[in-house]
Formats: structure tokens, sequence, C-alpha cells
């Protein structure tokens, strides 16, 4: 019977038919997984366009026509600095106030926003992680505090609180010990996860106290299972779709809010000048008409960050099919 | 409801207590007001610094200062800045005021055609105007605010103006009059209004046409819909009477929270147009580390959200009588 249906299964875009769900050896949980994402058009397109993106940022040294911080001169005999030249075929995005080349710092940039991005969303998952599967596993009052607490946090509005914690190193020696050095990467990245966790929290609260009244943990718990080998075995299989979709989401937010801090001047310092770094001139670029110097980094920020929001929303499907489109503010 | 009421406000009166003490610690040490003091003038004496200490509260322990400075700030004496010496309220009252025209109008105009969009989508589910919607909402939660504040900026006042040939940017990009325009013009005012509007509005656009599509699809599976159909009442009453008057229970609350989040809420906008609103007052007077500036306004932006935090629990529970008597 299985030399029937061996050759059919193999097929990755063929579905498992339900009538012949006996006959045919039945997909994997991830091969599915990896079928429903591979439908979501959108997420695909961005999973393409994210991955040029990432390579091209990373392979910087290599790929970039000029150095990060390197005022180019108008041609090869000559002092004069290309300063402000609107983009053209050796200038593609064009260069800014010292003749500095745009395509160039944009992919440097890109270095120091993804980075940024990627280790704020996984610590920032972790502490989410943690604290919402503690809050979800023990329940009661423990529960009901830390929720609480959450709430109280979600409501405080995020950009105020990180520009405040933002400043507190500069004046107290305690504070830039313990979260990090103005303008360093450690400190962004300690104040993002210090703002971000709460939605993963929720998450994993939710889905830990969904999972506690399932047949098959108190199955566990009949035959005998402890604590520890619960969590481990049954609840953190079942809840890393969930958090690696959360996760997904928060890469996203935290390039988002150290390009807004870094546009605000409460960012990053000089040497690392992320894409929002690039746009904290915009006011004075707009009033003296340098669009390219506003255009260009804020468009390669909003399709950044719209790609990793569409390989989410294909995470979400793939990873999560039980779950409604949840209305992530 | 009234011992619902009742219980919720006297809930809310510790936590506005602690939150604000805690805020109070904050921004005292990332303002840090002495050296602050000290910067602005630095031929101060050590005398003249405990003379400034001891009149502006400075002293003694932070729980000692804060109710102190709540005994001041209740009062409505509010002091004046460190930098330039000028009286608090006054520069407040006006950035306030600002910053609530701005986002009322943004929230008024957004929550309309955000509704709008929402109903028309859940009554057409899967329908092409649906799925356009919801894609659209999709980009514009996920667009920056000031990325799509800079884009506007870069389009109207740059490209546009050039492709029309005008000496003047089409749409102002700064301020809320042109520079020396001192008397109140509507004309002018609505002008410098229409970009700040438009990015605050297109992230409301995009959240409440998502929540207003998610509550009326809800609420179309309800039995009560069946029962309405089943008295023979028309399409258009079983929807106007029962399913968008459901849908809009927990939208009247997500607004009120949202509508207190205001006076904090604005930052970027107000930064990047140049909106003399309480985002570029918070940020201005946290670059000078001008503590009687900041906290004023930091006890008025976390009192708002707790007091509408309470009013979207109240109406919840006035709209929905499941939640009080639950």
């Amino acid at each position: 019977m299985v030399d029937v249906a061996a050759p059919r299964a193999l097929d990755p875009d063929l579905l498992v038919d339900e009538v012949e769900g006996l006959i045919v050896p039945s997909a994997s949980p991830t091969r599915l997984a990896v079928r429903r994402y591979r439908r979501h058009r959108a997420a695909m397109v961005s999973t393409v366009a994210l991955l040029v993106i990432a390579v091209a940022c990373i392979a910087a040294p290599i790929i970039a026509p000029y150095g990060e911080n390197e005022a180019v001169n108008v041609s090869e005999d000559s002092n004069l600095k290309a300063i402000h030249v609107p983009p053209n075929s050796q200038f593609w995005f064009g260069t800014d106030s010292i003749g500095r080349d745009l395509y160039s710092r944009i992919l440097y940039g890109g270095q120091v926003s993804l980075f940024v991005g990627i280790a704020s969303a996984i610590s920032a998952g972790l502490i989410g992680t943690a604290i919402g599967a503690f809050a979800g596993f023990r329940g009661g009052r423990i529960d009901n505090v830390l929720m609480r607490g959450t709430d109280l946090f979600i409501g405080l509005p995020l950009l105020v609180v990180i520009i405040i914690m933002r400043l507190l190193p500069e004046k107290q020696p305690w504070a830039a010990a313990v979260l990090g050095e103005p303008g360093s990467k450690r400190l962004m990245i300690t104040l993002i996860s210090l703002v971000a966790w709460m939605t993963t929290a929720r998450i994993v609260r939710g889905v830990v106290l969904s999972l506690k009244e399932k047949e098959f943990i108190e199955a566990a718990r009949a035959i005998g299972a402890r604590d520890k080998r619960i969590i481990v075995r049954h609840l953190v299989p079942n809840t890393i779709g969930p958090i690696v979709v959360a996760m997904t989401f928060i890469v996203a937010a935290a390039i988002i809010l150290e390009s807004t801090l870094s546009f605000l001047g409460f960012g990053l310092d000089p040497t690392q000048a992320s894409w929002g770094y690039l746009l904290a001139d915009s006011g004075t670029n707009i009033i003296t008409k340098k669009w390219w110097l506003v255009l260009f980094p804020s468009l390669v920020l909003l399709a950044t960050i719209l790609c990793i929001n569409f390989m989410g929303d294909g995470l979400r499907d793939a990873l999560d099919p039980k779950q409604e489109q949840r209305v992530t503010g | 409801m009234a011992r619902y009421v009742i219980l919720r406000t006297a809930w809310a009166i510790p936590v506005l207590l602690i939150v604000t003490f805690l805020t109070f610690w904050a921004v005292k040490a990332a303002t840090d007001p002495v050296q602050s003091y000290l910067r602005i003038n630095p031929r101060a004496t050590p005398e003249k610094v405990e003379q400034y200490k001891e009149a502006h509260g400075l002293v003694g322990s932070t729980p000692e200062q804060y109710v102190r400075w709540l005994g001041n700030f209740v009062t409505l004496d509010w002091g004046n800045s460190i930098k330039g010496n000028t009286p608090v309220w006054p520069d407040l009252k006006s950035a306030l005021a600002n910053s609530l025209v701005l986002g009322l109008t943004a929230s008024f105009v957004g929550i309309t055609i955000g509704l709008g969009i929402g109903i028309f989508s859940a009554l057409r589910q899967y329908s092409k105007f649906d799925t356009l919607a919801t894609g659209g909402a999709f980009v514009g939660i996920s667009i920056p605010p000031f990325v799509s504040a800079v884009l506007l900026q870069v389009f109207f006042a740059i490209l546009l103006t050039g492709w029309l040939n005008l000496d003047t940017p089409f749409l102002p990009v700064a301020g809320i009059y042109p520079p020396g325009q001192t008397e109140f013009d509507l004309g002018l005012r609505i002008k410098h209004m229409i970009l700040p509007v438009t990015v605050i509005a297109i992230q409301i656009i995009a959240t409440y046409s998502r929540y207003m599509r998610a509550s009326l699809l809800d609420v179309k599976e309800s039995e009560y819909m069946r029962t309405a159909r089943s008295k023979g009442i028309s399409e258009r009453q079983v929807i106007a009477r029962h399913a968008i008057r459901n849908a809009m229970i927990p939208i009247v609350t997500i607004a009120a929270i949202d509508i207190g989040a205001i006076v904090g809420g604005l930052i970027i906008t107000e930064r990047i147009f140049e909106y003399k609103g309480t985002g570029d007052f918070l940020l201005t007077a946290l670059a000078n580390g001008d503590f009687p500036q900041v906290m004023p306004l930091m006890f008025i932006i976390v009192a708002s959200i707790i007091v509408f935090n309470l009013l979207a629990d109240i109406s919840y529970a006035w709209l929905d009588p499941r939640i009080r008597l639950g």
C-alpha cells in the first residue's frame, strides 16, 4: 500500500488528502508549515527581497563602491570633494554634505540597523517568553501581578519611556554601568528589549494557559512527569511557533525604534550610522531640496520593515494556523 | 454600576501615585536639575546652588521631594524653567492646546475613515475591496510614522513643487504658521496641519479599519443576529441596529485609550513638522535637562493615560452589561 502512495506524498505541493489520510504517509508538522509558508506569496517575495538586502549589507565591504566615511573627490585628478551630487551613474543614490557616497553609507548602515533589530528581538523574545511562561504556568497571584505590571507597561508612551531611559546613563554613572554607555549598541539593545518584551509575554502566557488544560499535559502528569519535563517536552515545543512569529514582528519594531531614536538624536553615536541616523538631517535636507538624502534611506528602511512584517504574516499562517489574525498595533 | 465605577476609580488613584512617583524618580535622574542649573549658570557659587536647591524643593529624600513637588503641582505653583527662567505654565498650556488640536483632528479624521473602511470590508468579506483594504491596512500599520512624514515632505515640498514649477512649496512642511504670522488665520492653520494630520491619520485608519472589520465579523456570527433576521427585520436594519452597534462596543473603549495617549504620543510627527506641541516641548526640555518643565508634562501624560483607561473600562461596562454583571 505504501508503494502506491509514496510518490504522491513526496510531491511537496500536493496536500495530504484527508480521505486518503490512512493510506498516504502523513506529512510532518514542519513539512506542512513549510508548505503553508510557501503558499503565502507576499511572504515568499519578502523573504527573497530581505535576503538580497541583508546579503548586500553584510557584504558591504566588497559591494560598496566607496568607504562608509570616505569623502569622495569629484574626479581622479581633482581635490574637489563631490558635495551634494544628485544621483547619477557614479553615485547611485547621490552624495551628502561632505561628499560621502549615500549608496555605500546605506549598505554599511544596514549592518547596524539589522544587527540591532535582530539582537533586540532575540533578547526581548527571551525575556517575554520567560515572564509569560512563568506567569501562565504558575497562574494565580504571580500571574495576576505580572500581568498587571505588563498592562501598565503597555499603557505608557513607549517613546517617552525609552528617551528618558536613554538619558539616564548620560547623567548617572550607575545607569551607564547597568544599561550600557550612551550611544552604544548595548544600551540601545537593552532599552529596546526592556520596552518590547510585553507582546511576547502576553502571547506565551495565553498559549501556556490554554495548553495547561489540554489532555496530553494531563496525561503526562498522570504518568508522573515533573514540571520540568512538562515544560521542556510539551509546553516549549508547542509554544515555539507563536514565539517565532512574535519575535519576527519585534525585529521590525526594533528596527523602527532604533531608527526613530537615532533620527531624533537619542540613538547610537555617529560612528554607527544606522538608517535612522542617515535621516537625522532630513529637516535641513528638505529645506535645501536635497531630496535624495531623504528619499533613499527612508525607502530602504520602509522596504525592509515591510518585508519583515510580511514574513511575520507568512510565518503566522505557517506556524500558528489555529490562531486567527491578531490585531497588532 | 455605581459600585463598579467607585471600585475602579479607587484602584486608579494609587496606580497614578505609584507611577508618577517612579516617573518623578526617573525624570529627576535623567535630567539632573542641579547639573542643568550649573550648566545654564556656570558661575553660580555653592551658596547660590544650595539656595536654588532649597527654593525648588531638591533637598531631602526622593519621596519627600515628590510629596513637596506634588503639593506645588496640585496648587498650580509650577515654577520657572531652568533655561530662560520663564514660567512653565503658559508655554506648557499652549503646547497642550496645539497637541490636542492636532491629535483630536487626526483622530476624528482617522477613526471616521477607518471605521467606514472596516464596516465596508466586513460586509463584503473576501471581496476585492476587502482584500485591498486589508492589505492596505497591513502596509499602513507597518510604515513608521517618521518615514511616512519625511516621504510626504519630500513629495509635497520638493518633487511636486518642482514638477508644478511653483515658487513656494505646494504644502507647508513645518510650523503652525508661516514665519512672521502672529494672528489667528484658519486657512493657514489648516494648510499647515494637512501633512501632520495625514501622517497620524494613516496609522489610525489602518488600525481602526482592522479593529472594525474584526469586530463586525465577530458580531455577524452571533446568534442574536439570526434572531433579529428571523423576526423579519430588513437586512439593512439588522446591520444598522444590531450589527454595527454591537461591533462598536470594543471600538469605543479602544478609542478612549487612544485619545488618552495623544498628549504623549505625537513626539515624532511634531518634531518633524516643527509643530509646537507637547512632543516638541518635551524633547526640547529634555535636551536642556529642564526638570521643572519636564515633570508637570510627564504627570499630565501619565494621568491622562490612567484616566482614559479608567473611562474605557467604565464605558465598556456601561455599554456591555455582561462585564459589570458577570
